[in-house]
């Protein structure tokens, strides 16, 4: 059970939304609740409790008191993981904002029935959709700090990891995308465990996404024809999983 | 001739004027020291030396004043080249500039080496052919090369003397007299000195071209900061330019205004009317229109103005003003967020604007191709970043792999400087974090940089 919380200081507001959402997880079975309503920034942050993962919908603006862009920043910090969907007066906030900060999932416009209903079941529908995603995979996450975010990347969409640069300069390399940082390989060697093969001194390579490895040219080819370097040393120590991919 | 203590002896000649020079002349190119690049190019000057001194030997007898210096030329130049060509391999750095580099760093060496060797020629004696003598003549100057050359190399790192070598390279003409310049100072002393033989060699003669090393430098020193100087009044004009342009968008806005006002009293009279007659749901209706109304007339452009408005550096703010000016004659659509001002970033500004200006011109002429035509940016200034995030939409599907790599482009061959020089400029910082993504029909470029460097 994923519990669920409104926090809107306009209680018939929040009580249509809570009757929106009992209905939809009864109609499909989601396996979500109890829900709360909580009138109060502060008597949301009271209540969650810490490490558990929820559902929250939150209003964008408390009269007198911090916007619920701060909110959420508070709410990332006790769960790091929740599904965030802003509850909005009009839709010209700043979505992107909330996107790329806080893992923000969608927002809902308050007025029309209609149009909240089809909204919200959107949100749960995705929500049930991500979680089943993620039972299924159960490979985990690459938590990245960056500056005082934090970053939850699936292990699924890791191609490889490459250093580049001298000054410790790491690049990821996602199914949709490049991400370079500092870090180590030798440190995320040993965090993230026997998914990652330091296959070269400068590639950490998850051997699942693996398609085939070519001896002569010593390289290793990905999913996606990206390749990475095989090194000598290495060559003589192929794991046993991998045997069947090489060239 | 060729026994065990002179090659040793050689080795250490070379490896001193070698390792000095080479340290030298990557501090006045601003690079970091490659340990491969670096003993090759050791390796290589060893080997020339020892080769370059058998042929000397075997022929030194047929040699006129005329040919050494025909056969020193010859030499050092051969070395530079060497240098030059391992550099502009292993660094990717401008030819003119590397050259000029090598050969003002020889220059520099070289002058070190003979003041030394004066001096002590000047004070001591010894008898030829000893260990004192070899130490003195041979060991002694070649430290010294190699020490000062380090001490001199790190001076002007600490001056940021790259920044202002670089201005000497701007434009057509002024490399080719770098170039020229500095090729003529390397060989100086090898003609001047062979020219004018000075018997009795004093400090006098050696003080004179240490004197002469700084009055080149200073010089150099001189005429780059008077072009920087120039190329500042440029950017200048260029700040006038842009706020020229944030102003048309305040008219353009002030238009829309006037237009909004007129439209917005002919629909009250409109409904003054309807509410007269009573006609209630014609009113509802109205209302439901008009908020929309309001929003897409000029709730867009209220936003994006009191977005730009947020951004406290200056030079950036007219930046995107102009931008969004290029993006308006595109007709590219644009939506553009900042929540809190932005005020503070661990970068020179400059490197800011340009970073920031090639993603933007990217993200429009990518956008421009496209059917969607649409561009999103957002800014957010933390307590410990700024994170800028720049998405547009694509006619055809970028290659990842592809965009990181150096000098990509979809223009074509020999384009795509921008992308280039965006990542060279965020590797200097380090702590600066990019991200590149493609999904949902929307390529996104991230940048997130420290306010703190």
């Amino acid at each position: 059970m994923i519990p669920i919380f409104i926090c809107d200081d306009e209680l018939p507001l929040a009580r249509q939304i809570e009757k929106l959402i009992k209905n939809q997880v009864s109609i499909m079975a989601y396996d979500m609740g109890p829900i709360r309503i909580c009138s109060s920034p502060d008597a949301l942050l009271g209540e969650i409790g810490k490490g558990e993962r929820a559902i929250f919908f939150l209003d964008i603006d408390f009269p007198g008191f911090e916007n619920g862009f701060e909110l959420a920043m508070k709410i990332r910090k006790i769960d790091p993981r929740g599904f965030i969907i802003f509850i909005t007066a009009h839709d010209d906030l700043v979505m992107e904002t909330f996107r790329y900060r806080l893992e923000a999932m969608d927002y809902i416009v308050k007025g029309d029935e209609q149009k909240l209903k089809g909204r919200i079941q959107s949100c749960l529908g995705s929500i049930e959709q991500r979680i089943c995603d993620e039972q299924k995979e159960e490979s985990g996450y690459f938590t990245l700090k960056l500056f005082d975010t934090v970053r939850h990347i699936p292990l699924q969409q890791i191609l490889f990891f490459e250093a580049i640069g001298p000054k410790h300069q790491i690049r990821i390399h996602m199914r949709d995308g490049i991400l370079d940082f500092y870090s180590s390989l030798q440190k995320l060697e040993d965090e993230l465990g026997e998914t990652f093969w330091r296959c070269h001194r400068g590639f950490l390579v998850n051997w699942k996404h693996i398609r085939r490895i070519d001896l002569k040219k010593n390289e290793i080819e990905l999913e996606n024809q990206e390749r990475c370097l095989l090194s000598r040393r290495v060559k003589s120590r192929i794991p046993q999983e991998l045997k069947g991919l090489l060239h | 001739m060729f026994n065990l203590s002179f090659l040793v002896n050689l080795f250490y000649i070379s490896t001193c004027f070698s390792l000095g020079h080479y340290v030298l002349v990557l501090k006045v190119l601003n690079q970091k020291i490659d340990k491969s690049c670096c003993l090759l190019y050791c390796g290589i000057f060893y080997g020339i030396q020892i080769f370059a001194n058998y042929l000397w030997y075997q022929s030194i007898d047929y040699f006129g004043v005329f040919m050494l210096i025909v056969w020193n030329v010859c030499l050092y130049s051969l070395h530079g080249a060497i240098l030059s060509f391992l550099l502009i391999r292993t660094y990717r750095t401008k030819v003119a500039e590397t050259i000029s580099s090598v050969a003002i760093g020889h220059f520099i060496s070289f002058t070190i080496g003979s003041l030394a060797e004066e001096v002590v020629v000047a004070y001591f004696s010894p008898e030829e052919g000893t260990f004192y003598f070899i130490f003195l003549y041979s060991l002694i100057p070649h430290t010294v090369i190699l020490v000062s050359s380090v001490i001199i190399a790190l001076i002007l790192k600490r001056l940021e003397f790259q920044r202002y070598f670089a201005f000497l390279f701007m434009g057509k003409v002024r490399p080719v007299i770098t170039v020229f310049c500095s090729l003529f100072l390397m060989h100086m002393h090898t003609i001047v000195r062979i020219a004018f033989p000075v018997d009795a060699v004093s400090i006098r003669t050696a003080s004179y071209s240490v004197i002469f090393i700084f009055l080149v430098l200073f010089c150099l020193q001189f005429a780059a900061m008077y072009t920087a100087g120039k190329e500042k009044i440029k950017a200048q004009e260029e700040i006038i330019r842009q706020q020229q342009s944030h102003l048309a968008l305040l008219e353009e806005l002030q238009q829309e205004m006037r237009m909004f006002r007129h439209d917005f009293t002919n629909l009250i009279s409109g409904i003054t009317i309807q509410a007269k007659e009573g006609d209630l749901t014609g009113i509802r209706q109205f209302m439901s229109s008009i908020g929309h109304y309001f929003d897409t007339r000029l709730g867009d452009e209220i936003k994006q103005l009191e977005s730009v408005s947020k951004i406290e550096i200056y030079p950036l703010r007219s930046l995107f003003t102009t931008k969004i000016g290029v993006m308006r004659e595109k007709k590219i659509k644009m939506n553009l967020e900042i929540m809190y001002p932005v005020v503070q970033v661990g970068m020179r500004v400059e490197d800011l604007i340009r970073c920031i200006g090639i993603l933007l011109d990217n993200a429009i002429e990518e956008a421009e191709k496209s059917s969607d035509r649409y561009i999103q940016i957002m800014m957010l200034q933390q307590v410990q970043e700024l994170h800028v995030v720049i998405s547009n939409t694509y006619r055809d599907k970028p290659s990842l792999d592809q965009m990181k790599q150096t000098g990509y482009s979809t223009k074509g061959k020999g384009r795509g400087t921008g992308l280039k020089s965006f990542q060279k400029l965020t590797k200097e910082y380090s702590g600066c974090i990019t991200g590149t993504y493609i999904d949902e029909g929307l390529v996104t470029q991230e940048l997130r940089i420290p306010t703190a460097s």
